[in-house]
């Protein structure tokens, strides 16, 4: 199965990695051998088949919806890189760059 | 007695009893075999100081009668196992600063009864791997032979096990991670079923078949150590609250007299002679010892590893998506807005073998595909769970190979990664079902290792040590115990 130029390019930009457009060819070969050993699934008949999701039928741990206090300002910020830590924990929240752009 | 690092689990744990050696004597030993094996980049992380620390308080332990189950054993521990103040890097670039502030529950567990991590091992980056090559702190050799892969993705725990520089190792299994570098290194590993280990504080690969194992060098020691990491956990919601009235140390040991075992023939086509007369040697084996053996067809077979890479490949990249140099992880210095700020980290912290899966899991997951792929998957995987259940109403475990050949070259590797995933075509049956798995050393072929693999019915591990101890027993293997 062949997979288009523009559906690799698509694929990295849903998968957040940037594109080496160089790398395209390389990509493509690769996957194509992938999605040639998963199509081996469509000659399956399954059509009254309801899919299994997980294994365990019913979970033996559901507890009430209440919030819990797991982890402290310094634990959640503890694997920061060290100029963003100390703000962080000051603050109470992770600082990034503007996700709006203009 | 001879030198210590020879020492199986059981004999550690009776001697330290006796006093024949102390736990600091135990734990000296084993940091010296390490630091004479180095070669073999079994370890991410060395925890040499700790051990020896942590030994103090299991000789005090043992001085004043209150040691616990696995006091003072050294045990190397996957690095995909969150340990509170130890570095866990899951062999990636991304994670390679990464300190985890608490335990994982098995490593809770572990603590608790008294074990002592001497290493975090080598692992193929993010488990996505059967050779422990993708990693990004070096390849993990295999102690058997120069150049040669331990398997993977439990590759450094298999390759510190077989190399006698812990007693026991962790690993995780999502496919075939632990059993397959047990095969190849001449070890023994077992998965067990889905919900019997707790997932919760492993970093995870594909959710839905993830589970902890053990890799060590007997049955009974596998036994023992399972046994301390199992049970119930209200922190993973797939984790089973199934209560074992049974002693998995003592099954090992059982008759196995009148016991079912399937061998699905149809399985051994296009396999090396050497791996089917060891197949044919094993079912000869337990006849000897009284078990019935019977022909089974399992459903889908030739599709399982399809199914298999489209199950894990998805829930792999949704999984990693939570790796945006945010809050923990790699954050790239070079970016110019929040959105190159996330792909920048990822495409420098990922690995190419764990970008090529995110992008297939992005695709079989995208608009369009996903009913065609994913859910096509779950379909069949429930076509072979239920096939599964039907054969063990009257069978206790199925008999096949673990692997299809015996360790290789690292520069074997091929450019195609299909090639690699074939390596799992006997190891994903039992992610896929759910079902516990084990691998136990047998033979030699041209001088490497090969094992034989026995799974049994869902929580059946009890049957399933049973059967293996048997193996193991009928089929004596000889270790290589020049390391």
């Amino acid at each position: 199965m062949s997979i288009l130029n523009s559906e690799i390019e698509k694929l990295f930009e849903l998968s957040k990695i940037k594109l080496d457009q160089k790398a395209i060819p390389e990509v493509a070969r690769k996957l194509s051998f992938v999605l040639e050993l998963v199509d081996q699934i469509r000659k399956v008949d399954c059509s009254n088949v309801q899919p299994l999701a997980v294994l365990v039928e019913k979970s033996d741990s559901i507890r009430e919806d209440e919030p819990l206090k797991i982890s402290s300002k310094e634990d959640l910020f503890a694997n920061l890189p060290a100029s963003e830590r100390e703000y962080a924990i000051a603050l109470g929240y992770y600082r990034v760059p503007n996700v709006m752009s203009e | 007695m001879g030198k210590l690092v020879h020492l199986s689990l059981v004999e550690v744990l009776k001697g330290l009893r006796g006093f024949d050696f102390s736990a600091q004597e135990l734990i000296e030993s084993h940091i010296e075999q390490s630091k004479a094996n180095r070669a073999l980049n079994a370890y991410i992380t060395e925890n040499f100081e700790n051990a020896l620390e942590a030994a103090k308080i299991s000789d005090a332990r043992l001085k004043s009668g209150t040691a616990r189950a696995l006091e003072g054993v050294p045990i190397a521990v996957k690095d995909n196992f969150c340990t509170r103040s130890l570095r866990t890097t899951c062999a990636s670039k991304m994670l390679q600063d990464f300190v985890p502030t608490y335990d994982s529950f098995v490593i809770t567990k572990l603590k608790d009864a008294g074990a002592i991590i001497i290493g975090k091992a080598n692992m193929d980056e993010f488990a996505m791997g059967s050779s422990n090559s993708t990693s990004y702190f070096g390849p993990a050799f295999n102690p058997w032979g120069k150049g040669l892969v331990p398997g993977g993705s439990s590759g450094g725990s298999a390759a510190a096990v077989a190399a006698h520089m812990a007693v026991a190792a962790l690993g995780t299994d999502t496919g075939g991670s632990v059993r397959q570098p047990a095969a190849f290194t001449g070890t023994v590993g077992i998965k067990p079923s889905y919900g019997r280990t707790s997932r919760w504080g492993i970093v995870p690969l594909a959710s839905s078949l993830d589970q902890a194992g053990v890799i060590a060098r007997s049955v009974a020691d596998v036994a023992i150590v399972l046994s301390s990491i199992m049970g119930f956990d209200p922190m993973d919601s797939t984790s089973r609250n199934v209560q074992t009235d049974y002693d998995l140390q003592a099954e090992v040991q059982k008759p196995v007299k009148g016991m079912r075992v399937g061998v699905p023939s149809s399985l051994m086509q296009n396999v090396d002679q050497d791996v089917i007369s060891m197949w044919q040697n094993s079912i000869t084996a337990l006849r000897d010892q009284g078990v019935e053996i019977e022909e089974v067809e399992i459903p889908c077979v030739n599709e399982a590893l399809a199914v298999y890479q489209v199950i894990s490949s998805s829930e792999a990249s949704s999984n990693l998506s939570r790796f945006d140099g945010v809050r923990y992880g790699w954050r790239s210095c070079n970016y110019s807005s929040f959105e190159d700020m996330v792909c920048a980290s990822r495409s420098e912290g990922f690995g190419q073998e764990v970008q090529r899966r995110i992008l297939t899991g992005t695709y079989l997951l995208s608009a369009g595909f996903i009913d065609e792929y994913y859910v096509r998957a779950q379909k069949i995987r429930n076509l072979i769970h239920q096939g599964f259940a039907k054969l063990f109403q009257n069978l206790n475990a199925i008999l096949l190979p673990t692997a299809p050949t015996t360790a290789f070259s690292i520069d074997g590797i091929t450019e195609n990664p299909v090639d690699m995933y074939k390596n799992d075509v006997f190891t994903v049956l039992a992610n896929l079902g759910g079902l516990p798995a084990i691998s136990i050393p047998i033979t030699l072929s041209n001088g490497l290792p090969l094992g034989m693999q026995l799974m049994s019915r869902m929580y059946g591990e009890n049957e399933l040590l049973r059967l293996a101890g048997s193996l193991e027993r009928a089929c004596p293997f000889v270790g290589r115990d020049a390391y």
